[in-house]
């Protein structure tokens, strides 16, 4: 026991360097699904053409297949494909292999939570927008967007949390970031004592997680001004 | 040449005929008020008119601009929809913007008139529907009165050619009618071009230059309040205007199909 909780204390200061990459992990995939997400709800709140049929499939096979088998999948078979047109990739940093399949997991997530928010907003509003002369934009900028940024806000912390947690998964194609490092030190002693590292660095990860409730809490407090003090 | 000049509506919703051919030509400054039972087409007439609901066919005429309802370009419909203002029958108030806020957003974001100046305007309005104390709540905090003379006060803040009332008294309680009629009246009075779509017998027949009666998508009977209401022509009016004031009808004036 005592030796455990030297660790705990020796491995501690080591992972909390760490805390940047696992950092990039989270907020690189959070703004590329964002935008991605958007777009994508966008394509399939409108006309059901190819592009429709293709979005939809991507979301659908993004969803339904386990994170760690599109990671896999990414990191082994991308550089499969570049192959045949001479590149090679195999030498990228496995950050790239993760961020990628991240990307395409996470903007499937995010794209739900946008469309069902989308279509539980009062188009009431839309139409009120429409009347006082706004272009589509414009009702998109001032009316639809921060409505349906209210709706999804519950839904998006959820998906944010459960990224951060996820990126802990990365090291398994050797990425290092916090839960990478923990690995690493755990295999320096042979085993040995691998709880305290652990524990070390699932309360990085919790502490993260508390910063990022309390942004959503700040976020959420914002877009439901409106409804402040009305029972 | 009139303000507002509609040729041959038509527009089916879910395979049923709702307009069957309207024409309408409306003149500067009149306040045309449109009676006719649920389901006859007055709304979905008033919608096609700003292109919320565009019309299968048809042209539509705002001071002096025509847009074709089978090919508009959506530049056409805006810039129609920027000559029209209309007021709902839900008030419609953007929930997440304040009293002030509703009806500035329309200055500034489209006609880009500078902030300042915009709630100068916005004021002004709000004083004349007495809300000028309620400028910085949220419509959640008004009662319908009160969100319904925000909502005139939104389509009038951007000076249109024709103010659009939809059922505007529909959805309030009984004794906040008065407010919003009045409110409507001082529109009237000030001499905007208006078409409303009301179930307001009394309004219709002191404000309104011109009565229509709708049934069936198609325009019964028109004429002045006096005409239309008191001595109406057609048996259809009648048996609306009857049943709309609760008078038992006698046995002899109902047909049965």
């Amino acid at each position: 026991m005592w030796r455990g909780h030297e660790l705990f204390i020796s491995s501690l200061p080591v992972l909390v360097e760490y805390i940047p990459a696992t950092l990039f992990y989270f907020l690189v995939p959070t703004v590329i699904s964002l935008v991605l997400g958007a777009w994508i709800c966008r394509v399939r709140v409108g006309k059901k053409n190819a592009l429709y049929w293709l979005v939809s499939l991507f979301v659908s096979f993004f969803r339904g297949t386990p994170g760690l088998v599109q990671i896999y999948i990414v990191f082994f078979g991308l550089p499969k494909i570049f192959e045949p047109f001479g590149i090679n990739i195999n030498r990228w940093d496995a950050g790239i292999f993760y961020v990628i399949a991240t990307c395409c997991n996470f903007s499937s997530f995010v794209s739900e939570a946008f469309r069902g928010a989308y279509e539980a907003i009062d188009k009431d509003q839309i139409e009120a927008g429409y009347s006082i002369g706004y272009s589509r934009w414009q009702c998109f900028r001032h009316v639809i967007a921060p409505l349906t940024m209210q709706i999804a806000l519950p839904n998006l912390k959820n998906l944010e949390i459960d990224l951060l947690k996820g990126t802990a998964i990365a090291y398994v194609i050797g990425v290092v970031d916090v839960m990478g490092r923990a690995d690493k030190i755990i295999a320096q002693h042979r085993g040995y004592g691998q709880i305290w590292i652990l524990l070390a660095a699932a309360i990085l990860y919790f502490l993260i997680n508390v910063v990022i409730e309390l942004v959503f809490n700040s976020l959420t407090r914002h877009y439901s001004r409106h409804e402040r003090g009305i029972a | 040449m009139a303000m507002v000049e509609l040729k041959n509506i038509r527009k089916k919703l879910g395979g049923v005929d709702i307009l069957n051919g309207v024409d309408l030509s409306v003149e500067e400054g009149e306040v045309v008020v449109i009676l006719g039972p649920s389901g006859s087409g007055k709304t979905t007439l008033l919608r096609t008119i700003n292109f919320l609901a565009p019309a299968d066919q048809g042209t539509i005429t705002i001071d002096g601009l025509t847009v074709d309802s089978q090919k508009h370009h959506h530049k056409e419909t805006l810039a129609l929809r920027r000559k029209t203002g209309m007021v709902f029958q839900n008030y419609n108030l953007f929930r997440n913007k304040t009293v002030l806020q509703n009806i500035t957003e329309g200055l500034t974001t489209v006609r880009k008139i500078p902030h300042e100046q915009a709630v100068e305007t916005a004021m002004a309005l709000l004083k004349k529907v007495n809300l000028e104390n309620r400028a910085s709540a949220y419509p959640a905090q008004l009662s319908g009165g009160q969100q319904q003379r925000v909502g005139i006060c939104r389509a009038l803040a951007l000076n249109p050619k024709v103010i659009l009332f939809d059922e505007p008294t529909s959805a309030l309680d009984p004794e906040l009618v008065g407010e919003v009629l009045g409110a409507m009246r001082a529109v009237a009075k000030s001499g905007i071009t208006m078409i409303v779509v009301t179930h307001e017998i009394s309004f219709a027949r002191d404000v309104a230059d011109r009565v229509i009666y709708m049934e069936g998508g198609v325009i019964v009977e028109q004429g002045s309040p006096k005409e239309v209401i008191e001595s109406p022509k057609d048996e259809r009016t009648l048996r609306f205007l009857r049943s709309l004031l609760n008078e038992p009808m006698e046995p002899a004036n109902i047909t049965y199909k």
